[in-house]
């Protein structure tokens, strides 16, 4: 596969850490994908889900003060939007019913974001 | 660099834990950032430093230190704390939910377009931004480098005190 097979995919992002956030934002773009976000909560998520057609969606699965992505996940499941959570805890950080996701390790890097959209 | 980065954000932990956890205010942040660009005087003739009190989160605390310590590293090297005769003025208002926060060089030497320097910069002002759900705008005006941070729609309804260098009580929650 090449970099043309990233062109106008349409990522969503969510991720709470302004650094980690605009890394994986600016690496998506690199690799020819449209970042839709990110965003820090799942509220605005779902209201970038309502107005703009999105491909996948990369969710960090904490998202601070005690929150997490999970809601946003089984919406992303309702309307068949395929995802890959981001973790620095692995997959058994995962909520049961998610463990059969795609997760993405971090420290999150090129490599490692490029092999999870071709999976996705 | 990362040295320093992290030692700046250690001075912003030990606020937080001073105010355990609760968050802090700008000025706080502010004049704990500066601290080791002002020889230890926080008053130093170098920043003046301006404002009404606004809550910060321990998040939006952490961070806009980060940047603070970005800015003043920066200006150190290259900008107004390179020479001995240059300042830096820090201030922000509150008007309409609205903060208004600026940071301006003056009296230093003339801005050159940045390279290197100039990306590790726009990228933690970037992340600060973020971390705020604010806009940010960096500036590299010849005469001095300028720094916005507009914070929108903040429920500023018990921010109207003016800074006073001394903490708030902290809050609970």
């Amino acid at each position: 596969m090449t970099l043309a097979n990233f062109q106008d995919r349409r990522v969503l992002v969510i991720e709470d850490e302004g650094l980690i956030a605009i890394h994986i934002q600016d690496t998506l773009e690199e690799l020819g994908c449209t970042v839709v976000g990110p965003v820090r909560g799942v509220g605005e998520a779902i209201d970038l889900i309502d107005q703009n057609a999105v491909d996948a969606a990369l969710l960090d699965v904490n998202l601070g003060e005690g929150r997490n992505s999970y809601a946003l996940a089984e919406e992303l499941d309702r309307r068949g939007i395929p995802l890959a959570f981001l973790t620095g805890y692995g997959a058994n950080g995962i909520r049961a019913d998610f463990r059969d996701r795609a997760v993405i390790s971090k420290p999150i890097d090129r490599s490692r974001l490029e092999r999870a959209l071709r999976a996705l | 660099m990362l040295d320093a980065r992290l030692a700046a954000l250690s001075r912003a932990h030990d606020i937080l834990t001073r105010e355990h956890w609760a968050g802090t205010d700008l000025g706080t942040v502010v004049r704990n950032a500066i601290e080791p660009f002002a020889a230890g005087e926080p008053d130093s003739r170098r920043f003046r430093v301006e404002g009404p009190v606004v809550r910060l989160s321990p998040k939006e605390a952490l961070s806009l230190s980060l940047g603070l310590h970005e800015l003043a590293t920066n200006a150190a090297k290259y900008g107004a704390l390179s020479i001995p005769k240059g300042d830096v003025s820090i201030r922000w208002s509150i008007g309409n939910g609205t903060v208004r926060f600026v940071w301006e060089e003056r009296n230093g030497p003339p801005v050159v377009s940045p390279r290197r320097q100039g990306f590790g910069s726009r990228l933690i002002t970037r992340a600060l931004a973020y971390d705020m759900g604010g806009t940010v705008d960096l500036d590299y005006d010849p005469g001095g480098v300028r720094f916005h941070l507009t914070l929108h729609e903040r429920d500023t309804d018990n921010d109207t005190r003016q800074f006073s260098g001394s903490p708030r009580p902290r809050d609970r929650g």
